[in-house]
């Protein structure tokens, strides 16, 4: 794999999205459980390269064991899983970390016991990257978080934890960005720049798949939405046609 | 005051420091694979061995032998552990990870004893010939001057190592967050088997640091004194090296002082030894409780429910065979039939303490000496019924004594809790001569059993199948029962009980005080179907061992401890047939172990042919996820609250 290739066709793909460049992620017919207990079953999706897809849907949905399934936490019963072509299923996490899949897990993105300087170190692992700009380039986004450079990330406001977060999401230039409710417990306000961000993600053409209860925010830098229901991908189309289904789909929840 | 000073001295430089390396070596492991290395003494011990090994005999320089046996020898030994049996064991239950650890120190010592003959006597010299340097007017021995600097080294570099390498932090990330760890590219299994290799480097060099400090070179007496820094590590809470490193230096210059200061008596003596023992029980007791670490377990599978028809079925098969057998089998045979099945009814009551209550204890032996020794006492020499009564009130009694000091730990701190309680009993009861004659042994009657005299072998070996076939029957039936599904649910997870109001105290010192009485009644009928017992007969050692053997058959199964305690009764069989039979017995438990490290349930438990075979008759459809929820936490956890 080519840690370089996803930058330049991401460009390519923004452009165009829905030709026939190979799709950033396939998930074909995933079904994933918890001890016997069926989570997912049946997930077909397929984020395009360098598009932005927002997954929707109810309390457990399955969503976040979508993500957990594609990042390698949890190794799926049935189906295949494919990252730019290439069938990453049931890799471990660090392996495909190291290739370029970057998840920032649900609630928690960050090592509580380790200061913030250290959390943005771990995150050079991928190789490559030095320390330095990894750093810089956190700070120069998020000057709160050079202030707080030799704080414990456990005693950080929820709103800068998800900031050093997706700090990292920025710097290690990740081929796949999996984002799992990253608003959730913040104030809008914090939201709403934590989504300028994404925004600006999308526009270096890095392919995001996000999961949101908030359906109006994700929608709104969404290319692509679905919403999922009891393990399966329910509907899917437009951020328009997702958003005006998705008051029936799940009552309401979210879709303003 | 020239011999305080000198005692504190020896404290901190002979004790303290060695304590510091050990314990130190177990937070590493401890903190990056989850797992507590029991078998940190015997590395130590192999450590020291394999150092005069090169330095005496194939004559290579200290400081070579040194860095060969200290960077090189033992972190290969760490990484090929962690590799080889660690790994798998990241999801096991608190018991079976100890008992592997419990076996690589068994297996760790008979490897030893076969590979350097204890006959032949082996000094190592002190560095620098026991040269001295006089510092602030006190004699310091070279030796010690490098035990210090070795200790402070160790610290520092450790320190430095974990606050300003890539590696160090990225060690600390995983502790901090496994799964996340991974997500960031470093692999959590990479930085686990380093932190074994790091244990084990430093296990190895307390050993040689401490070897020429104590005579000759002594198998167990070294496994012993490298154990004697678990007390330490526990002042750290497992995770502090600060903390640690203060605690090995306090206990270091206890020890010092208790060997100088109490009276040479036999009494005191021993007193002196098991210091490190008590000093592990006051910290554990008296420290506050490291942050919830609330089991990290995930449920694999709920364990089978067994059904009061097919236990009575098995409980009637038992005693068919109980009976034929008793025909079948004589003189040897039918003792080591008759213990058998006594040692698995002492083997019962971990099944109800430790596979349904996950309370690790390693001091089941010492109830069952307990129920012993009422028996004796009580139950004249017809053996009345009043005697086991007896029994099983005293190792009830005792079991509550112990329980309730100790409720409130968790997992591991219990079982290293009831570790010092057995020490202490070993001590001060079974070696007393108060309690176990001069002669080192008591008589205990068979049972009377309303009117059945059980002096026959025959007739004995039937009462026993009977036994043990109502007490697997009830223990499975409480299993069903209310009191049951919350006993499983505390241990699936105490948190969500704390939530829904479930007064964990009461249930686990009640568990408790019957699982000590059930091993104190199966101690009454061991000692019986032996007619004699003395102390070696309930040494911690071997709830060491039972512990291994019921984890290996399965120790949430009572079938399994019926087939773990006749294997258990036919170790010394293999004393007529081998030269070395400890070791080769010692060896069969180790190699065992490392079986569970593949199949943590145990023989009877889980993955067997038997249960693939069940689970394919029941196969259903994963969509009837709802019905087979029904015994998994949350509906336990409505049972448990209503
Ligand atoms: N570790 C686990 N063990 C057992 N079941 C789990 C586990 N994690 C999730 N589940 C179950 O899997 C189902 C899907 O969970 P998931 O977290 O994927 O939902 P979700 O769509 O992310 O919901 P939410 O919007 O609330 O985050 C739920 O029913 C949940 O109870
Ligand atoms: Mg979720």
């Amino acid at each position: 794999m080519n840690p370089d290739s996803p930058v330049t066709e991401g460009g390519v793909a923004n452009a165009a999205a829905g030709t026939t460049a190979v799709p950033a992620l396939q998930i074909e017919e995933v079904h994933a459980a918890y001890d016997r207990v069926e989570v997912l079953r049946g997930v077909n999706l397929t984020v395009g390269a360098g598009q932005v897809f927002a997954l929707l849907g109810p309390n457990g949905a399955g969503k976040s064991t979508t993500l957990r399934t594609v990042g390698g936490r949890m190794k799926p019963l049935k189906g295949r899983i494919l990252v730019d072509g290439k069938d990453v299923t049931g890799k471990p996490p660090e392996q495909l970390a190291r290739n370029g899949i970057c998840s920032v897990p649900e609630g928690r993105g960050v090592f509580p016991s380790l200061t913030v300087a250290e959390n943005l170190r771990m995150w050079t692992f991928k190789g490559g990257l030095r320390r330095s700009e990894v750093e810089e380039a956190a700070y120069a986004r998020f000057p709160r978080l050079a202030e707080r450079r030799k704080q414990l990330a456990g005693t950080l406001s929820g709103g800068e934890q998800q900031m050093l977060a997706m700090s990292r999401a920025l710097s290690t230039h990740p081929r796949l960005l999996l984002l799992d409710e990253i608003s959730m417990g913040l104030a809008p306000l914090i939201v709403a720049e934590l989504y300028d961000l994404v925004g600006q993600i999308a526009n270096e053409g890095f392919a995001i798949l996000l999961v949101e209860q908030f359906a109006a925010t994700a929608l709104g830098v969404a290319e692509r939405a679905a919403i999922m229901v009891q393990g399966k991908i329910e509907m899917e189309g437009t951020p328009d046609e997702v958003g005006a289904a998705a008051g029936e789909l799940y009552l309401g929840s979210g879709a303003k | 005051m020239n011999e305080f000073i000198s005692l504190t001295v020896a404290g901190i430089a002979t004790y303290g420091c060695v304590y510091a390396l050990t314990a130190m070596g177990l937070v590493v492991t401890y903190t990056t694979s989850g797992i507590f290395n029991f078998a940190q003494g015997a590395i130590g011990m192999i450590g020291a061995f394999f150092f005069y090994e090169l330095s005496r005999v194939w004559h290579i320089p200290s400081l070579l032998s040194l860095i060969i046996a200290v960077f090189i020898f033992a972190p290969l030994i760490g990484a090929l552990l962690e590799r080889l049996v660690m790994r798998r064991l990241e999801n096991a239950a608190l018991e079976a990870k100890l008992t592997v650890t419990i076996a690589l120190l068994l297996l760790g010592i008979a490897l030893a004893t076969a590979i350097w003959n204890p006959q032949t006597v082996r000094n190592l010299p002190s560095f620098f010939n026991g040269h001295q340097v006089s510092v602030g007017g006190v004699n310091l021995t070279y030796q010690q001057v490098i035990v210090v600097l070795a200790a402070i080294l160790a610290a520092v570099l450790l320190r430095l190592f974990f606050i300003y390498t890539r590696a160090g932090i990225a060690t600390r990330a995983v502790v901090d967050d496994r799964d996340l760890a991974a997500l960031t590219g470093a692999s959590p299994a990479r930085f686990a088997q380093l932190g074994w290799a790091m244990g084990c480097a430093l296990a190895a060099l307390a050993g040689i640091l401490i070897a020429p400090q104590n005579g000759a070179l002594d198998i167990t007496n070294l496994t012993l004194l490298v154990v004697n820094g678990y007390a330490a590590a526990m002042v750290g809470r497992l995770r502090s090296l600060p903390l640690t490193f203060a605690g090995a230096i306090v206990l270091g210059v206890l020890y010092s002082y208790a060997l100088g200061y109490l009276p040479s008596t036999l009494v005191w003596n021993d007193f002196a030894n098991i210091t490190p023992m008590i000093f592990l029980l006051l910290v554990i007791l008296v420290l506050p409780q490291s942050r919830a670490v609330l089991s990290r377990r995930i449920m694999v599978r709920a364990p089978r429910v067994v059904g009061l028809r097919e236990s009575l079925i098995a409980g009637g098969a038992l005693i068919l065979a109980g009976v034929l057998f008793s025909r079948l089998l004589s003189g040897n045979n039918l003792s080591y039939a008759n213990t058998g099945v006594s040692l698995g009814i002492i083997m019962l009551s971990l099944v109800l303490l430790t596979g349904y209550g996950g309370q690790v204890s390693l001091c089941q032996f010492s109830f069952a000496g307990l129920g012993a020794y009422a028996m004796s006492k009580v139950g004249g020499t017809h053996g009345s019924l009043l005697g086991i009564l007896a029994a099983m009130g005293l190792a009830g009694a005792v079991g509550g004594l112990v329980a309730l000091p100790s409720l409130r730990l968790r997992g591991l701190y219990l079982a290293l809790a009831t570790l010092a309680f057995a020490q202490g009993m070993d001590t001060y009861f079974f070696g007393n001569p108060q309690f176990f004659g001069v002669a080192g042994s008591i008589s205990v009657a068979r049972p009377d059993l309303f009117g059945f005299q059980l002096s026959s072998s025959r007739t004995l070996l039937i009462a026993l199948t009977v036994v043990f076939a109502l007490i697997a029957t009830l223990i499975l039936t409480f299993r069903r029962s209310r009191f049951g599904r919350r006993l499983v649910a505390i241990n699936d997870s105490p948190a969500a009980c704390l939530t829904v109001g479930v007064d964990m105290t009461r249930s686990k010192l009640a568990v408790f005080i019957i699982s000590a009485a059930i091993a104190g009644l199966g101690g009454a009928l061991y000692a019986g179907a032996q007619t004699q017992v003395g102390p070696n007969d309930f040494q911690f050692i071997l709830s060491l061992t039972l512990l291994l053997i019921a984890v290996v058959w399965g120790i949430r199964t009572t079938a399994g401890m019926l087939f773990g305690g006749i294997v258990f009764s036919l170790g010394p069989l293999l004393g007529q047939h081998l030269t070395h039979p400890r070791d080769a017995f010692d060896l069969l438990v180790g190699l065992a172990a490392i079986g569970v490290s593949q199949n943590p349930e145990g023989t009877f438990g889980g993955n067997t042919l038997l249960q693939r075979w069940r689970n394919s008759r029941e196969a259903q459809p994963p969509q009837a996820a709802g019905a087979l929820a029904a015994d998994s936490g949350e509906e336990r956890l409505s049972h448990a609250a209503g």
